[in-house]
């Protein structure tokens, strides 16, 4: 499974947290794979709409989420706050590997 | 405005202007809004039927009568979840609490009511005694705030590149500042209208932290966050109206995208048509206009973009060059020629010509 984050907007625009960040999970510990994998499903990713066409708050963020498991792929984009529970803690979860993948650039 | 009075003591006025002033610092929003119609205006007949639309609204029996805007904060704690508004922790009145970030968000949220209250006789956000919610502690390692139409939010920061979003009189300001915006002029948050919103937010930010520490346009610091980097990163402040695109310069953040002029806007679909980016221009037009007119800047440049805020002139779609125009406009009106050279000249040296 390869998931492509994506963090847009927030209260300033600073370009090295606006870059895309791609998790191959292949490339990680098991642990982490299944906790993906878990967060993925629990939030039925693939059935979400793929975007929220509502605007996002003055200085909130918009996330981008690509997922592609080999069979199904599909890209959500959602506004803070995020109302699904399920999709808000895949997006910390996200967030958390975006920030790992930063420190080790 | 001098030009206006002495027209007005030829004998063309009912209501004194020294009644209107009044009226416009401490009138309801309907009566206000006349009050200053009428002493912008500058044709006799608009003059004398603003004038009668004030009588008639018996503005000048309840002088006395009209209420002290008051606070009423309430801030929140969402236990590092992202729900809110989360649990009460301080409500207005109450001693301080245990809590820094509350009691910064209370003082910050205060200090911003003051400022609009005191300077432009506006009763809080949507000048009719809204309440002020903050949620603190939201989510976790959460570096960002937001103001989500409602309410203002505050993260904690991660503690690694930023420290708590509270740490900031001029950001609390911009989130609060952006209801403002909501309230007035409801420019679009894209674009270029979408870049003066966050202008807008930035200059009444700024100008909130000059008037709590009493500084005049040459000795603020013009930045915008300052604080909110841990010592680890290279930079200075989120943004700098001064000297747009120098705020950081680091391994992980990128570099300020801030323009400071036309020539370097950004041509983008990020950052809704990248509005935190494009604001760099309108927020230097305000720098320079505040330092050519020198003093505090809340008193004639403030004055100036606060009336243009709320200008029923101005589109929810304005361009820059269209919100410069009215500003323009404005300055002469509410004040006069040198003001109004001022602000031409500071819009032209970012590249928008506003010929009249």
């Amino acid at each position: 499974m390869r998931i492509d984050f994506q963090v847009e907007g927030g209260i300033a625009a600073f370009p090295g947290l606006a870059k895309p960040v791609s998790i191959d999970c292949e490339r990680l510990p098991a642990a982490a794979t299944a906790r993906l994998r878990d967060l993925v499903r629990q939030a039925d990713f693939f059935a979400l709409p793929r975007s929220s066409n509502a605007p996002a708050a003055p200085d909130a963020r918009r996330y981008t989420i690509a997922v592609d498991d080999g069979g199904r792929c599909g890209t959500v984009t959602v506004n803070e706050p995020i109302a699904d529970p399920a999709l808000r803690d895949l997006v910390a979860e996200l967030r958390v590997h975006a920030r790992q993948a930063r420190s080790s650039a | 405005m001098t030009t206006l009075v002495r027209r007005m003591h030829c004998g063309c006025t009912i209501m004194p202007p020294e009644v209107l002033r009044q009226i416009a610092a401490r009138g309801t929003k309907r009566q206000r809004n006349a009050a200053l119609a009428t002493l912008a205006t500058d044709q006799t007949l608009r003059l004398a039927r603003a004038t009668y639309e004030l009588l008639e609204a018996g503005a000048h029996r309840n002088l006395l009568a009209v209420p002290v805007a008051a606070k009423q904060r309430t801030i929140y704690d969402a236990q590092h979840r992202e729900v809110l508004p989360g649990r009460v922790v301080r409500s207005e009145g109450a001693a301080a609490s245990a809590d820094r970030e509350v009691d910064e968000a209370y003082d910050g949220l205060g200090a911003t009511f003051d400022f609009f209250a005191d300077v432009y006789g506006r009763n809080s956000i949507d000048d009719e005694g809204m309440h002020l919610d903050a949620t603190v502690h939201y989510g976790q390692d959460y570096d960002n705030a937001f103001w989500n139409g409602q309410q203002m939010v505050f993260g904690d920061g991660d503690g690694d590149l930023f420290n708590r979003f509270t740490a900031s009189l001029d950001v609390i300001a911009h989130e609060l500042a952006h209801g403002v915006t909501g309230d007035e002029a409801k420019l679009v948050y894209v674009g270029q209208a979408g870049a003066l919103n966050e202008s807008l937010s930035d200059v009444f930010g700024s100008l909130v932290k000059q008037y709590a520490r009493k500084q005049t346009a040459d000795k603020a610091d013009w930045l915008i966050g300052e604080g909110l980097f841990t010592a680890k990163v290279r930079g200075v402040a989120l943004r700098s109206m001064k000297a747009p695109g120098t705020a950081f310069d680091d391994p992980v953040l990128g570099r300020d995208p801030q323009p400071a002029t036309m020539a370097d806007y950004v041509r983008t679909s990020a950052d809704n048509g990248g509005v935190h980016m494009n604001s760099g221009i309108p927020n230097h037009a305000f720098y320079l206009t505040a330092t050519a007119l020198g003093g505090y800047a809340w008193e004639r440049a403030g004055r100036i973009w606060y009336e243009t805020l709320r200008d029923k002139r101005l589109r929810p779609t304005a361009t820059f060059r269209q919100f410069a125009h009215y500003t323009v406009a404005n300055a002469g009106h509410v004040f006069g020629t040198a003001e109004r050279r001022a602000v031409e000249g500071a819009w032209k040296a970012v590249g928008i010509t506003t010929g009249t």
